[in-house]
């Protein structure tokens, strides 16, 4: 695993969002950009 | 517990000799349970409500006027509560497409932004900073998801 993979992952499971964009917006993945 | 730093092994044996936390012996382990009784309760429940002040952290970004990060998270250790004394606290930011990374209206609020992490948690503060785009690549070429 990458350390950009690593920290995408950490992004997604464990870290905890303080501001900005939301998450949810930030973190979609492949699968849900192909069906925007 | 949920602060931003985990007891060690070394700290709750302490703790269980003070009488603030209760232990079992269960073979092989031993289960710690705080003692409702002790007079140190409510300090230890005031200690363990530490991570709420990441309010803070919030409110101090919402200040930030202009050329605020796209994003900013808390990563690593500190995030899952396993950090210790000596852990960095991990954060990320996202600098906006819009600033150059040596861009100085950039560079002195993420300084500060650490330095004031650094004070509120008393463990060094390591900033990952990142331009908005990039986390956009490496999410769309996360192949672990």
């Amino acid at each position: 695993m990458t350390r950009g993979e690593r920290l995408v992952e950490d992004l997604r499971e464990d870290a905890v969002w303080l501001g900005g964009e939301r998450p949810e917006v930030l973190l979609r993945g492949p699968a849900m950009r192909s069906v925007q | 517990m949920c602060s931003l730093i985990s007891p060690s092994w070394s700290l709750l044996a302490d703790l269980a000799e003070a009488g603030v936390v209760r232990r079992e012996r269960h073979p092989p382990i031993h289960l710690y349970a705080l003692n409702d009784l002790h007079v140190a309760h409510g300090a230890v429940l005031e200690l363990a409500g530490l991570r709420d002040e990441l309010r803070r952290v919030r409110a101090y970004l919402e200040a930030w006027d202009s050329d605020a990060p796209a994003a900013t998270w808390l990563f690593g250790s500190a995030a899952r509560g396993e950090g210790s004394v000596r852990s960095d606290v991990d954060v990320l930011v996202l600098r906006p497409e819009t600033l150059d990374e040596d861009n100085p209206v950039w560079v002195a609020p993420v300084a500060d932004l650490s330095s004031f992490i650094s004070l509120l948690s008393g463990n060094s503060c390591e900033i990952l900073e990142l331009p908005e785009e990039e986390l956009g690549h490496l999410v769309l070429t996360d192949t672990t998801w």
